[in-house]
């Protein structure tokens, strides 16, 4: 079998790296130091979609700077004792050669779970923790709720999809580099079918490169529709029109999405899609069960719980549905996923007021903010003097200051609610 | 290509492949006409192993060019399991057919049992060993090292060996307590001591005790190279073989 070209091609120094400029610097700088002795983060975090350069910048520098690369890929085991045994044990250790130039690569963090991967993920949170080794994971979908805690630990970095404009340029000194012609229609098509993804760009051009010296744009469109990864939507229908337990459960396969907010869009749309109420009450009654397993699963680590809760909240609601609704009825999106993206940048805010208050007050957070935050909100409303000692004594930066001081905040909140209350009883009084 | 080894008894090669394995699970063997080699990293990067069995080990050994043969090696373990006492192997590969055929034939010649494994695609990896250059050595009676990383392993996970002109000594500390085995050089378990100043590394004591165990069926002493802070290397002398582990040292300090 012929070399395949993403490898061949792969980047040899950190220079060749396609695009994300900023993240390549800031690892670069992170690395450095490491050498110097003091990472400001132990663990670093490559996230974003495939293709796009993560694990190639972290081979590439380890290439340039003559590093060890210790890699531990999705199709190891990873549960665990493999996680402790290859990761925890080489994070302690110098490298055979002598030296201590080694990097630890975690590929595909993201897919640490399940049964197979048990307890591979708090051993990975403290192997961080005490690891004497730069360790870089990378991860598509950095944001599952499972690694919250390994994120705190690491300096994130994204990497974006690449600009079209960098996907051709990339191809175009491959193709050159292999002796093909390809014209400019065809390394447009390329890059757009490829939405920014420059490994599978770069696969499609050596699959249509075979064989022939001239790729043009009928060659590309030959290729046909690249099979994406599933959406939402496709699941939904599936669940929602199967008769069967199976296929239910089949449905949720290839769907990069997790578990939780799988179950937030079947809960809201539950009601839409299923008209007759006994059938309601089954289907409910069905989540309602997968909830009690998903919760125990993420309260207790015990992913593998879910593989009761996915038959539940598929084939469960998929065999509640008897009768359907006249006519299509579209899938709305979840009403918690909304308020919180709404809320985020406002839960953001408070989380760092809470930590600052905890960390002074030697309170826990989730304290800080039912025990303090109403108080402190009431004296930072004043603007006075005293406000301006709480402040600098709990160190609020402006903007937590003026959420503090009830723009839009706390007290604004709670005058609104007395307000209504006033009105309310004075309509009574009238009466 | 083809290959084929008649070994006079597969136990011993089943103690050497276990003493592979102790590093690696999968491993590539380079057979060419002066026996068969292997080199190996384990996963984590912590261990190499360097193996080689010379065509001298064999009452016959037949191989044309160079070739490559790469087998799971815990598979491989499952069928020499099955060797009796006083049974000879013989190994052939066909590089086209991509499997390996043992035969165990028992001592008068009665019953001829043949294994057949299907090898695996071979993984371009490390197939040098570090060039090293270390500033003590001692030789040193296996068993003694064996019970000194047992020894150790009460307390800690980690044991310091320090080779000085006058001694051998695995120092673990733990949560518990201290354990301490000096091997002098006039004891009875040292043979041999080339030393011009102390050196000394800590050593994951789960990797020592998975190569000494093995070996020590192999050998009766083991021959520790030894630089302050730099990875340790130990040979266990065979006949007509090589049989040499490289373990990392913990990175101190940080």
């Amino acid at each position: 079998m012929a070399e395949l070209w993403v490898e061949k091609y792969r980047p040899k120094k950190v220079s060749e790296v396609v695009g994300n400029h900023d993240s390549v610097k800031a690892f670069v700088e992170w690395m450095k130091s490491w050498e110097l002795g003091k990472p400001s983060k132990k663990a670093v975090l490559l996230y974003g979609p495939a293709g796009v350069g993560k694990t190639s910048l972290v081979l590439a520098y380890a290439r340039e700077h003559g590093y060890d690369v210790v890699e531990v890929n999705a199709s190891d085991w990873r549960n665990e004792e493999r996680m402790k045994m290859v990761v925890g044990e080489s994070s302690l250790q110098a490298t055979l050669d002598g030296t201590t130039k080694k990097i630890i690569l975690v590929d595909e963090v993201d897919g640490i779970a399940g049964r197979e991967d048990a307890g591979g993920l708090s051993a990975l949170r403290k192997i961080i923790d005490n690891t004497r080794t730069p360790i870089a994971l990378v991860a598509n979908n950095p944001w599952d709720p499972r690694l919250a805690s390994i994120r705190d630990r690491c300096l994130m970095l994204q990497f974006r999809r690449l600009r079209k404009s960098e996907v051709i340029k990339r191809l175009k000194e491959i193709a050159l580099a292999e002796g093909i012609k390809v014209t400019d229609a065809a390394l447009k098509k390329l890059a757009e079918r490829s939405e920014g993804d420059l490994r599978s760009a770069i696969n499609d051009l050596q699959a249509i490169a075979s064989g022939r010296k001239v790729v043009d744009v009928d060659a590309v469109e030959a290729l046909g529709e690249r099979n994406r990864v599933r959406e939402i939507f496709q699941a939904l229908r599936i669940i929602f029109n199967t008769k069967s337990l199976r296929a239910a459960r089949a449905a949720l396969e290839g769907l990069e999405i997790d578990l939780d907010m799988v179950y937030a869009w079947l809960i809201d749309n539950v009601p839409e899609q299923i008209p007759n109420p006994e059938e309601l009450a089954e289907a409910y009654e069905a989540l309602a069960k997968a909830d009690l397993f998903l919760a125990k699963a993420s309260r207790e680590q015990k992913w593998k719980l879910t593989r009761y809760a996915i038959p539940l909240m598929t084939g469960g609601v998929a065999l509640a549905r008897r009768t359907k609704p006249h006519g299509f009825v579209k899938f709305t999106f979840p009403s918690k996923i909304r308020l919180m993206q709404k809320s985020r940048a406002e839960r953001e805010l408070r989380h760092s007021i809470a930590s600052k208050i905890a960390g002074k007050l030697h309170l826990s957070s989730a304290k800080a903010i039912t025990h303090m935050l109403p108080y402190i909100s009431f004296i930072m409303s004043r603007g006075d003097e005293y406000a301006k000692a709480m402040a600098s004594y709990f160190e609020f930066t402006s903007s937590e200051t003026k959420y503090l001081a009830g723009e839009g905040g706390e007290v604004e909140v709670a005058k609104v609610a007395v307000e209504k209350k006033r009105k309310r009883t004075r309509r009574t009084k009238r009466r | 290509m083809s290959f084929r080894m008649r070994l006079p008894s597969a136990d011993y090669f089943s103690d050497l492949m276990k003493a592979v394995q102790a590093v690696v699970d999968e491993g590539t063997f380079k057979i060419d006409q002066e026996g068969m080699k292997l080199i190996a990293m384990d996963p984590a990067h912590i261990s190499l192993v360097d193996f080689e069995l010379s065509s001298s080990a064999a009452e016959e050994y037949v191989c044309e060019g160079e070739l490559q043969m790469t087998v799971s090696i815990s598979e491989l373990m499952k069928f020499l399991k099955r060797a009796k006492k006083g049974e000879s192997l013989t190994l052939s590969y066909d590089e086209g057919a991509k499997k390996l055929e043992l035969t165990l034939v028992d001592a008068t010649g009665s019953r001829e049992k043949i294994f057949t494994l299907n090898t695996l695609e071979t993984v371009e990896a490390r197939s040098v060993t570090p060039r090293l250059s270390f500033d003590a050595k001692a030789r040193v009676g296996v068993d003694a090292v064996k019970d000194a990383v047992r020894d150790s392993g009460v307390v800690s996970d980690y044991v310091k060996i320090t080779i000085n002109p006058d001694a051998v000594v695995f120092l673990a500390k733990g949560e518990l307590g201290t354990v301490q085995t000096k091997l002098s050089k006039m004891g009875a378990a040292v043979y041999e001591i080339e030393a011009d100043k102390e050196v000394w590394a800590h050593f994951s004591i789960n990797y020592l005790d998975k190569i000494v165990k093995p070996a020590s069926s192999l050998s009766d002493e083991v021959v520790m190279q030894l630089s302050t802070n730099k990875p340790i290397k130990l040979s266990f002398p065979i006949p007509s073989g090589r049989l040499e582990y490289l373990i990392a040292p913990r990175i101190e300090g940080a």
